[in-house]
């Protein structure tokens, strides 16, 4: 559990997040995300436990308590979509943290805010180690990428300073 | 609770064992580093060298807070510190006048305090006492900003050491009164009462002419720090700076410090921990991995983010294929920044996500390429 979501944040902090979210349950075999949605919000799952499923039913990965979904469509703004359906596979318990909630809680909690800035960060960080190392372990010799840094719009729909 | 510091000579074998212990607890316990020369047993760091060495600490009431030693070269020719700094190009300094400080350990609970400063005073009268003029460092990155504000500077290549990782050589003209004040270190006043020839710093300016600059904002000055980077930095070219304000950027760079690497240069090395990050500035840096290049990095490209946030080990080596500039971001810093100037912390963080983000989809579909060309493969021999 030391690699979930929100973990690095104070007990205080990690309330001041979810009590902003709105609480939704999924019966076994509800979409907590679909392929393709806009999807705007992270999701924080309180219990129970999801498949990440690929479009021909391969399970990803199996999240659960903790775990944070749809962090990369939320990232990508305008542009997001989810690019893998999240099934719950037990009743599951999530909170929502909209792009209004996160911004009110810039607001009037900045430092919370940017812990759970910095929390999301980790966990990609964490999942890029992860896929790195699974990619340097297969052989494959090249990563390619843009040699130029992306561009993209702000989650918030400005543009950034020039 | 700091006004007992009290500086020592360590001579006593009680006072010198308790040095010993000091730099195990943070070397080994702390930093989880495994140096040859660490007993276990006793839970001392301790190696010949301390036998020929000045040893000075700190002390807070009786705890000892900190730690350094200083060797006068003529009485250790045969230091590794000798080919280190490559004293045999430097034939014209007599080697009496020449030292090397090392094992510099601070406790955590006076990191960022006047210690360190005060310990480095204390060898400095030490060294000057004695006749030395020049004396040797060796430190990691993080810490080249500190060692710059006391008036050492850069003087070769980073080198990558066994025991420490990726660390940054320096050299202090202990008599360059000019430079000393120049960069208002505290050691110009305690110049005063030695001998100080001026031939000195003019010979260091000279022979090493493309390290006369300092490169943090403290020692530069904001402005004139400010000015370097801002020549360089355009927002739109830095992923990780976009959608800041003009004053939002220089508070994140004056942060940094700029280190240079030369051409063929580890900057970081699979399996350390990494508690900084990096920002490219110029130049081409590559990402190699178990011998194979994984990435090339760029202007604006940020590296060692993935150990940084995840307080794990590095897992490539990242290495400098022109000479670069590169700005680091140590962990206190985004501390720091999270406590001060949250806004801007956030929108860094939500910066570095988009940029973690990118990256792992083009890995994710490496990864799936890579899968892929094996069920092929696994095909064909079925």
């Amino acid at each position: 559990m030391t690699n979930t979501f929100l973990h690095s944040l104070t007990v205080d902090e990690r309330a001041e997040c979810l009590e902003r979210g709105s609480l939704r349950a999924r019966a076994v075999g509800e979409m907590l995300v679909q392929a393709g949605a806009r999807f705007s919000s992270l999701s924080v799952i309180l219990s129970g436990s999801a498949e990440v499923r690929r479009s021909d039913g391969l399970v990803l990965a199996t999240l659960g308590a903790g775990d944070v979904v749809g962090e990369i469509s939320f990232l990508q703004g305008a542009d997001g979509r989810a690019t893998a359906d999240v099934v719950a596979n037990t009743p599951v318990d999530v909170v929502d943290l909209s792009e209004a909630a996160i911004d009110g809680l810039l607001l009037d909690r900045p430092q919370t805010a940017a812990r759970l800035y910095k929390s999301l960060a980790q966990v990609l960080a964490r999942r890029l180690q992860a896929t790195s190392q699974r990619v340097v372990a297969s052989g494959s010799t090249a990563t390619p990428r843009s040699s130029l840094a992306p561009k993209r719009p702000w989650p918030n729909g400005s543009r950034a300073p020039s | 609770m700091r006004t007992r510091l009290r500086v020592g000579s360590a001579t006593t074998r009680e006072e010198k064992e308790a040095v010993y212990r000091l730099r195990y607890r943070v070397v080994v316990d702390e930093m989880k580093k495994h140096p040859d020369y660490a007993d276990n047993t006793s839970k001392m760091l301790t190696d010949p060298l301390d036998r020929v060495a000045t040893v000075l600490y700190l002390a807070d009431g009786n705890e000892l807070v900190a730690a350094v030693r200083n060797i006068w070269a003529p009485r250790a020719p045969e230091a590794r510190q000798v080919q280190f700094y490559e004293l045999d190009k430097l034939p014209e300094v007599p080697r009496e006048a020449i030292s090397f400080t090392s094992r510099l350990i601070v406790a955590p609970q006076y990191r960022g305090t006047k210690a360190l400063g005060v310990l480095l005073a204390a060898v400095y009268g030490e060294a000057r006492a004695k006749g030395i003029w020049l004396d040797f460092i060796n430190c990691a990155p993080p810490l080249v900003s500190l060692y710059e504000v006391m008036g050492y500077r850069r003087f070769m290549a980073n080198v990558l050491d066994t025991d420490v990782g990726l660390s940054v050589p320096m050299v202090l003209v202990g008599d360059d009164v000019e430079y000393l004040t120049r960069v208002h270190s505290p050691l110009a006043r305690m110049a005063a009462p030695f001998k100080n020839d001026p031939a000195h710093g003019a010979w260091f300016a000279k022979r090493f002419a493309e390290h006369a600059q300092p490169s943090c904002a403290r020692v530069m000055g904001t402005d004139e720090f400010l000015r370097y980077l801002t020549e360089r930095v355009h927002v739109d070219d830095y992923p990780l700076l976009r959608g800041l304000a003009e004053p939002e950027v220089k508070e994140v760079l004056h942060s940094g410090t700029v280190v240079r690497v030369q051409k063929g240069n580890l900057v970081i090395r699979a399996g350390d921990p990494g508690n900084d990050m990096y920002m490219v500035m110029s130049g081409v840096l590559e990402v190699r991995a178990r011998g194979h290049v994984i990435e090339t990095l760029g202007k604006g490209q940020m590296f060692g983010e993935m150990s940084f946030l995840s307080r794990r080990p590095r897992t490539a080596d990242v290495a400098a294929v022109t000479d670069a500039e590169v700005l680091l971001l140590t962990r206190e810093f985004l501390e720091r920044l999270t406590r001060g100037a949250p806004a801007v912390a956030s929108r860094l963080l939500m910066n570095l996500s988009m940029y973690l983000v990118d990256r792992l989809q083009n890995t994710t579909r490496s990864l799936v390429d890579a899968m892929g060309r094996e069920s092929q493969a696994a095909a064909v021999t079925n």
